[in-house]
């Protein structure tokens, strides 16, 4: 696969979004926080915990017992 | 705990990698467009503000799920596509992309706070630019030629259960957990403490987005520099590398106890970040180049585990302390960042480093994902 194709330009810019969009949410997070007049630190915790939730509650721990993954 | 990873690298040998990517970004963009809603609902007071903010938490958590797809399905789709030579260089421009996103989402976000959306703008902004990703992703990107090579990272034994305990990596883990808390709480008081900074010169907390903006910016910018231009550039090793990087992060949370006005916090948050660029892929590449080659599975899972913690529990922390005085969480990470230091040469393995062997190359390879990222992302 050349690097220099639109194809690589793709995923380039898949990547790209995907870390931006992670970025900008935590960016604004905190003023939204302060304008909802929430405790700061039920901001922090609320985000942390949604952020973490893929680690315990995503699908791949029932997957690895139905037989989800294929090549497991 | 990498479950996500594995779950999706093992999906997209399945499914196909354009599909999971196609998921990946609809994910993101479910998880962004619902955040925003969320958001306008509470800042315009159609909802109250307690329940526009769990479903702000909820349209994260979709975030959390899904955010991993697409980078994985598209690193998967180059190493289906590469010689392996091809791949690393293939590798780490996947990763600089992701780089270059941790600096330019906080730089775009303070322009899409307009007028009737707010602070919500920047999430519609990145919804919208996520599907015009997912309509071209779905026109224009080939697929189907190829043969697909199981992931690596679908793939996990029984190698290296108790791993943590093995003297070779506890001064890893125990230097990983330090460092990577102290950044966790770092980032995650940085906007309040630019709010209340600019709030003492007048400048309300809606207004203070674009210095947000700056000084996220200026870290991520300062943590690449570190990752992808020093570290190969210097050819520095992971002994080194952890010293520096503690010792750095240090420094920044001593500025920011020092100097706190807006420019101190912005300045203090880069060394901090710089050091921060140094320190994780230090630990990351020291423990793996400490193990056996069997059980780099367990050690990269053991190390996404770590970041998970870190992101867990020390930002609530962090947080929690500023609300108490606002130098605690410096305070804390100060004394956190000078235990990491200290363990760099109490501990005899960390001291040492790893071993230096003639057939392979001890530098930390620029194709980790970048260490600036708010999240468990970057110890990847």
């Amino acid at each position: 696969m050349n690097l220099r194709t639109p194809a690589f330009a793709i995923l380039f810019s898949v990547s790209l979004i995907a870390a931006a969009g992670n970025m900008a949410l935590q960016s604004v997070l905190p003023a939204i926080g302060r304008e909802f007049q929430l405790s700061d630190t039920l901001v922090a915790g609320a985000f942390a915990i949604s952020a973490l939730m893929w680690t315990v509650a995503s699908p791949s721990g029932r997957g690895c017992r139905t037989g989800w993954g294929a090549s497991g | 705990m990498d479950g996500g990873l594995a779950f999706w690298a093992r999906l997209s040998d399945r499914l196909g990698r354009k599909r999971v990517m196609m998921i990946g970004l609809g994910g993101f963009i479910l998880s962004m467009s619902g955040f925003g809603l969320a958001a306008t609902s509470g800042l315009e007071q159609w909802l109250s503000a307690g329940l526009a903010f769990v479903l702000m938490a909820v349209a994260r958590t979709v975030y959390g799920v899904f955010g991993s797809a697409a980078p994985i399905a598209s690193q998967a789709y180059v190493a289906d596509r590469t010689t392996p030579v091809q791949r690393t260089q293939a590798m780490s421009l996947l990763a600089s992309a992701q780089g270059l996103g941790t600096v330019i989402g906080p730089a775009l976000a303070p322009f899409f706070v307009l007028p009737l959306i707010g602070l919500a703008g920047p999430m519609y902004a990145f919804a919208l630019f996520g599907a015009v990703v997912l309509i071209v992703v779905w026109r224009k990107l080939p697929s189907g030629d190829v043969t697909r090579t199981p992931s690596a990272s679908g793939r996990q034994g029984d190698v290296g259960k108790g791993l943590w305990k093995d003297p070779r990596v506890r001064g890893y883990l125990l230097y990983g957990l330090f460092v990577t808390g102290a950044q966790a709480a770092n980032i995650s008081v940085l906007g309040f403490h630019i709010i209340d900074e600019l709030a003492v010169t007048g400048i309300a907390a809606r207004e203070a987005q674009p210095f947000i903006g700056i000084a996220m910016l200026a870290g991520a910018a300062a943590t690449l520099m570190a990752q992808w231009g020093l570290i190969p550039l210097l050819k520095l090793q992971p002994a080194d590398l952890m010293r520096w990087g503690a010792a750095l992060a240090l420094v920044g949370n001593l500025m920011s106890i020092a100097s706190p006005g807006y420019y101190g916090v912005v300045v203090g948050y880069a060394v901090v970040s710089l050091g921060v660029g140094f320190a994780r892929p230090g630990f990351t590449a020291g423990s793996s180049l400490s193990v056996g080659p069997h059980e780099q599975g367990a050690i990269a899972g053991l190390m996404m585990s770590l970041a998970g913690l870190s992101f867990l529990a020390p930002p609530v922390i962090g947080v929690a302390l500023y609300e108490l005085a606002e130098p605690a969480p410096f305070i804390a990470n100060a004394v956190l960042l000078a235990a990491a230091t200290a363990l760099c040469f109490l501990n005899p393995g960390l001291r040492k480093g790893p071993p230096d062997l003639p057939d392979r190359d001890e530098t930390p390879s620029p194709e980790t994902p970048p260490a600036s990222q708010p999240g468990p992302e970057g110890n990847r």
